[in-house]
């Protein structure tokens, strides 16, 4: 059976995830939604071929850096993370706590949630 | 059968996204199904059942072609500009090219200035036949293969494509280099004139009529050969009008 698609409120949840997991190590497309799959326990599950337009389109903003790369006969696109990554990362991360915070917030019933 | 994500690489073509963008796409999006049947075959499924399993995976070829459209892939500058990429750039190429031509023959051929073609050595006659040759055939002949190349390998629809391969014929018909010889008179040496024009001769005067047609057969020639090129690999690549 093929994954189930996540839901329209992951908008903006792969990009978040890839620039954290690069931060680690460089990886290939295959590589980053395996890595996606593990850490989430099959939570979230990022398209396996959609990944490409998410990398292509971080890397087209100067967020990843991709390096072609030999291994065992095959030839790999590795993504690593750059500065202007890094700080797209940490803005992103922020917010997402943020709404994270607000959102359990509401689901609690406790009071009002800070601003975005 | 068709290798996979064959019709990704047409639509996002067809779509006038880069080739260039298009190989990478495919070649990841090959490798990415390649690693996910080589897991299913580590996870003990069978052949036609890992690949199965993998193309459910990543899933419909004409999604992931949209998907890479609406992402912004590059779109090339000759789907975005096509009268810039087949008409003002391949005629600003073919004047550089001439120029350059003509700068280095007029600085070769300058120690034999006062010669006939017949009268010169051999290397220079060379020179002369292949600077000739350069301007008025295969400047031409290359542009258009490359305007034909171009178009077609990125599916373009061919409105200006047909209008640049018309340009080019013409203005190659019209121009080039052209010895002629010079009688000696009295206080000229004589010599080979050089010109950017065929001028036919008729009875000793140049013949207008006779240069018009002979510049309208070169470039319907010219034009004839490239068009027929472009209509061939048309049909080839089942290209929309």
């Amino acid at each position: 059976m093929p994954r189930q698609p996540n839901p329209n409120f992951m908008a903006g949840v792969p990009e978040l995830m890839i620039l954290r997991l690069l931060q680690d190590r460089e990886m290939y497309g295959y590589q980053i939604v395996q890595a996606i799959r593990a850490e989430t326990g099959d939570v979230v599950s990022l398209g396996e071929g959609i990944v490409y337009t998410v990398l292509h389109a971080l890397e087209r903003d100067g967020a990843l850096k991709p390096r072609r790369k030999s291994v065992d006969g095959r030839s790999r696109i590795y993504y690593s993370v750059t500065a202007v990554g890094l700080r797209r990362y940490r803005n992103l991360a922020q917010t997402w706590t943020t709404l994270a915070g607000a959102i359990q917030s509401v689901m609690k019933g406790s009071g009002h949630a800070p601003a975005l | 059968m068709p290798l996979p994500f064959e019709s990704v690489r047409e639509q996002l073509l067809r779509a006038g996204v880069t080739p260039r963008y298009t190989r990478r796409y495919v070649t990841e999006l090959r490798e990415h199904l390649a690693d996910l049947i080589e897991s299913g075959r580590a996870a003990g499924l069978g052949v036609g059942e890992a690949s199965g399993r993998a193309r459910l995976l990543m899933g419909k070829e004409a999604d992931l072609a949209s998907a890479a459209i609406e992402a912004g892939a590059p779109r090339s500058l000759a789907a975005r500009a096509p009268m810039v990429m087949f008409v003002v750039l391949p005629l600003l190429l073919w004047a550089a090219v001439l120029c350059a031509d003509i700068v280095s023959m007029m600085h070769l051929l300058w120690p034999v200035r006062d010669l006939t073609p017949g009268e010169m050595p051999e290397r220079y006659r060379v020179l002369v036949a292949l600077g000739g040759f350069t301007a008025r055939y295969l400047i031409g002949l290359v542009l258009c293969a490359g305007c034909i190349a171009i178009a077609v390998r990125q599916r373009l629809p061919s409105g200006w494509i047909w209008v640049g391969l018309g340009l080019i014929a013409v203005v190659t018909g019209m121009l080039g280099i052209y010895p002629h010889v010079v009688p000696p008179e009295a206080g000229h040496p004589g010599g080979t004139l050089y010109s950017a024009v065929a001028l036919v001769y008729v009875h000793g005067r140049v013949s207008l009529a006779a240069t018009l047609g002979w510049m309208a057969l070169h470039a319907a020639i010219l034009f004839g050969l490239a068009a027929a090129a472009y209509h061939a690999l048309r049909l080839r690549f089942e290209l929309a009008p």
